[in-house]
């Protein structure tokens, strides 16, 4: 089924291809980033700082002397591991709510709603700053501030793709032939609508990505000297005007992780919709 | 001196386009329908009779093209109309009445806005005018308190209820040629018979012909003047109502026959079926050799499988049938 | 004849729902009322009525999977709807059904296989050869090929597809399967084909149907026995559907109407 999508990819969808390889580069620069990185991105040195790119320094070094290129490649871990991290919590949360309103209905439901109603009254960056504003600063406390930001909006997705398909005939089928509650669920709702929860999925983690980098740009999020882009552009704002590359490199790095998890989702809609333009 | 026919359709070929690759769906389609004639068109699913009616009114979807063929309405050919052209022709001069009323309908506005909106469409000239036509015709298919009608949603009735709506507003362009594409298929029996009347009225009010598409002999019988029965994009046999039921001659015709009449009312004369065999791919035989038939004939021989069924033999008056196997025994029994 | 002969028996059945329009709130509307009903092991029972007579809501309760307002549903003598939990799932395994629109009755991403399989997961403790098999017999059983159980639903055809729900329906050698509407989505050749299987397993297995329709034609194949549903009640039974001319309420004699015979119609030509 895999192959099946990779290959309709190629075939209609050049530019996705394109974020499909984008996205690869990434998670292998993330996972490999001890061999690939030419050096240690914690490595300060003063005498070393701000220099232009060379042979030992591709992208040169920051202003306390760390090199550039590496500092991206490790920011690419620290970020995409976040950002995964936060998709899964907040799927983990959202999918077991929301099937659980969605299929149970009644006062269950009404509950739940009105719960995630409360969630959904603020704006998620306001939640997300006042909560890590609360835990404190720092990786897990970010990815669990997000994690609760968004997950009522997924709930609420869930639970109206499950009500849809509650009342299938396959379910009902499923009833009449003695299958639980649980099973049911699992085996016969859940999967039916994997591929929409994937291409929403897909288009948020670009959402994800930009926010963990903003609340390290406000200094909320990640802590130095651990590197992670948003951090980078925060660190680079001094110097914007004699050496705008210390923001500039981050930058594009986020731009073109993000554009190309959005072209991704927006591919994968189109091969998943069975309805779409062919 | 012959009238000229109202839609006369010559060796139609319809082909599915896919990866350079062409697939007949029709083949060899000709038929004609005289003014004022209701004309039946009898097949099973896949069977091609929706993409006939489609290449009628140029809406093939796209993969699928109109390889061959003529279609000429009142003497104009069709294949020669611009775009413009087109849309002048279909809903004024052509109608189509298709299975499901309820996806017909945009289901957030009123059936008011649907009838006026179509009407304006096509040159009526204000909203009040159109409105009392809409009321008028609501009337006269037979629908209680029209204006109440023109204000409710299409969930609000009932498929009996909305494929009249349907008619309607086809009857309202004052159209020559009604499709009706398994028009009472998505209904319920009793709902059934209503629709079938009211088409048979229409036709007898109005003069308007009607192509009329089935699977159920039993609708045909009911409302068409003659029929072609469709295998596998072909035409196997053509006759008026009457001979085709008085006389079936093509072993697919035969078995659908039995095949309603043992599910008729008297149990105790429960025909055998002829098919014992069930279908076995979804596409009805696109072979390209021998009869496409041949793999459900009860009668098939080894000819049938390497060589087309042939000319159409001609029986007496024009009862028409495509099979090698009829050739021989029945004709003389005729 | 007491509790214990009747396969299943309704009490007083009836169910309501709030229907109406965007802007009517809270009109009841009433599917089913007080109706009453029973059946014999081995007999067929037609019910019969237009579309919006309750036929369907009636054939959910039947199932166990809609409960009524008020009423009581015996099956094996069994109250579907009360608090035996147990002896519920016990007699789950004889109440079985095939619904009208075959393509949304099998999850799209589960073989042919595995739908079919699923009752006897819940039923039964079979190891994976011997379920292959039973699946197997099932579908030749139904006129298939054991090959088609690795198929997706999308691979077959609509007659196809609906002897798969019906082998499905068998896979527990069921008492009792009611048919919601189940050919009348299908080609007249292939409703043939599907009610002569029916008819053929009712015999072959000892089983009994209720068979729910609007076509009229189609249920006097099968039944035994008929009753006439109009806006929630029955409002006529026929013990013998031999009988069938005999029918006289309204609604009865517009089923029977409706029924389009063979013979062209050649007065108003």
């Amino acid at each position: 089924m895999l192959m099946t999508v990779v290959r309709k990819l190629e075939r209609k969808h050049s530019l996705a291809v394109v974020a499909l390889v984008i996205i690869l580069l990434n998670i292998l620069l993330a996972v490999f980033a001890t061999a690939i990185a030419p050096h240690d991105p914690n490595d300060v040195s003063l005498e070393r700082k701000l220099m232009i790119a060379d042979d030992r320094y591709p992208l040169g070094t920051d202003h306390l002397g760390r090199c550039i290129l590496s500092r991206l490649i490790y920011g690419a871990r620290v970020s995409l591991s976040a950002a995964f991290a936060v998709m899964t919590v907040t799927l983990a949360i959202s999918t077991v709510v929301g099937a659980l309103a969605g299929y149970a209905g009644g006062r269950v439901d009404a509950l739940i709603m009105r719960i995630c109603d409360i969630f959904l009254a603020f704006p998620s960056l306001i939640l997300a700053l006042a909560l890590v504003g609360v835990m404190g600063p720092g990786l897990p406390n970010v990815v669990l501030a997000l994690a609760l930001s968004q997950w009522a909006w997924y709930a609420r997705m869930i639970r109206g793709m499950v009500l849809s398909l509650k009342e299938r005939n396959y379910v009902l089928a499923a009833k009449v032939a003695g299958t639980g509650q649980c099973t049911i669920i699992a085996k016969h709702i859940l999967p039916n609508i994997l591929p929409q929860i994937a291409v929403l999925a897909t288009l948020d983690i670009g959402w994800v990505i930009l926010h963990i980098a903003g609340m390290s740009f406000l200094g909320l999020g990640i802590q130095p000297p651990t590197p992670e882009w948003g951090a980078m552009i925060n660190d680079g704002r001094q110097f914007l005007r004699g050496y705008p590359s210390l923001m500039a490199y981050p930058g594009i790095m986020i731009l073109g992780v993000v554009m190309a998890f959005n072209l991704l989702g927006d591919t994968l809609r189109d091969i998943l919709d069975p309805y779409g333009k062919r | 001196m012959t009238k000229q026919p109202l839609l006369a359709v010559e060796g139609l070929e319809i082909v599915i386009r896919r990866k350079d690759k062409l697939t007949p769906v029709v083949r060899q389609l000709s038929f004609t329908i005289e003014q004022g004639e209701i004309f039946g068109l009898v097949g099973e699913s896949g069977c091609g009779k929706t993409l006939t009616c489609l290449s009628i009114l140029n809406l093939l979807p796209s993969g699928i093209d109109k390889a061959a063929g003529n279609i000429r309405l009142n003497g104009t050919n069709l294949g020669e109309l611009s775009r413009e052209g087109w849309r002048r022709l279909r809903g004024d001069k052509v109608a189509l009445i298709a299975q499901n009323p309820m996806s017909a309908f945009n289901a957030i506005r009123t059936i008011g806005d649907h009838f006026t909106e179509t009407l304006l469409a096509h040159g009526k000239s204000d909203t009040r005018a159109a409105r009392e036509t809409a009321i008028a015709y609501l009337t006269r298919v037979g629908l209680p308190d029209a204006p109440l009608l023109l204000r409710q949603y299409p969930f609000e009735l009932s498929g009996g209820m909305l494929q009249r709506v349907i008619i309607a507003i086809a009857l309202a362009q004052k159209p020559d040629l009604i499709i009706a594409d398994e028009p009472t298929t998505a209904l319920d029996a009793t709902s059934q018979v209503q629709i079938l009347d009211l088409l048979a009225e229409v036709r007898r009010e109005f003069g308007t012909s009607i192509l009329l598409i089935s699977h159920d002999l039993g609708v045909i019988a009911r409302l068409a003047d003659s029929v072609a029965v469709m295998f596998g994009g072909q035409i196997v046999e053509q006759a008026t109502v009457a001979a085709l039921f008085a006389q079936p001659l093509h072993p697919y015709t035969q078995a659908l026959m039995n095949a309603r009449r043992s599910i008729g009312l008297a149990r105790r004369q429960r025909l055998p079926l002829s098919l014992a065999r069930p279908a076995t791919t979804i596409k009805t035989s696109l072979v390209t050799t021998g009869c496409g038939f041949a793999g459900r004939c009860p009668h098939v021989n080894g000819a049938c499988r390497l060589l087309l069924p042939g000319q159409a033999e001609n029986y007496a008056g024009s009862h028409w049938v495509h099979c090698r196997n009829v050739a021989g025994s029945q004709r003389e029994a005729l | 004849m007491s509790l214990a002969d009747k396969l299943l028996e309704l009490r007083g059945v009836s169910k309501h729902f709030h229907g109406g329009g965007i802007f009517k709130q809270g009109r009841r509307v009433q599917a089913i009322n007080e109706v009453s009903l029973s059946l014999r092991a081995g007999e067929c029972l037609g019910i019969v009525g237009e579309s919006g007579s309750g036929k369907s809501t009636l054939g959910r309760i039947i199932l166990g999977i809609e409960k009524p307002e008020h009423g009581q549903v015996f099956f094996q003598g069994i109250n579907l709807y009360g608090q035996d939990r147990a002896a519920i799932r016990h007699v789950r395994r004889h109440l079985q059904a095939v619904f009208q629109d075959c393509f949304s009755s099998v999850n799209p991403r589960l073989t042919a296989g595995q739908s079919i399989a699923e009752p006897l997961r819940n039923f039964t403790r079979l190891d994976y050869r011997d379920e292959q098999r039973t699946v197997g017999e099932l579908l030749e059983l139904v006129g298939l090929e054991a090959e088609d159980a690795a198929k997706y639903p999308h691979q077959f055809s609509g007659g196809q597809l609906q002897r798969v729900c019906i082998a499905r329906a068998i896979s527990l050698r069921p008492k009792l399967i009611v048919l919601d509407e189940a050919v009348s989505s299908l080609d007249v050749l292939v409703q043939a084909q599907i009610l002569d299987l029916l008819s053929d397993l009712r015999q072959e297995l000892d089983m009994s149907y209720i068979f729910i329709s609007h076509d009229l034609a189609a249920v006097a194949y099968l039944a035994d026995r008929l009753a006439v549903m109009c806006s929630g009640e029955i409002v006529e039974r026929l013990d013998c559907i031999d009988n069938i001319g005999c029918l006289t309420h309204p609604v009865s004699a517009a089923l029977l109407a409706a029924v389009l015979p063979l013979e062209p119609r050649l007065d108003d030509r």
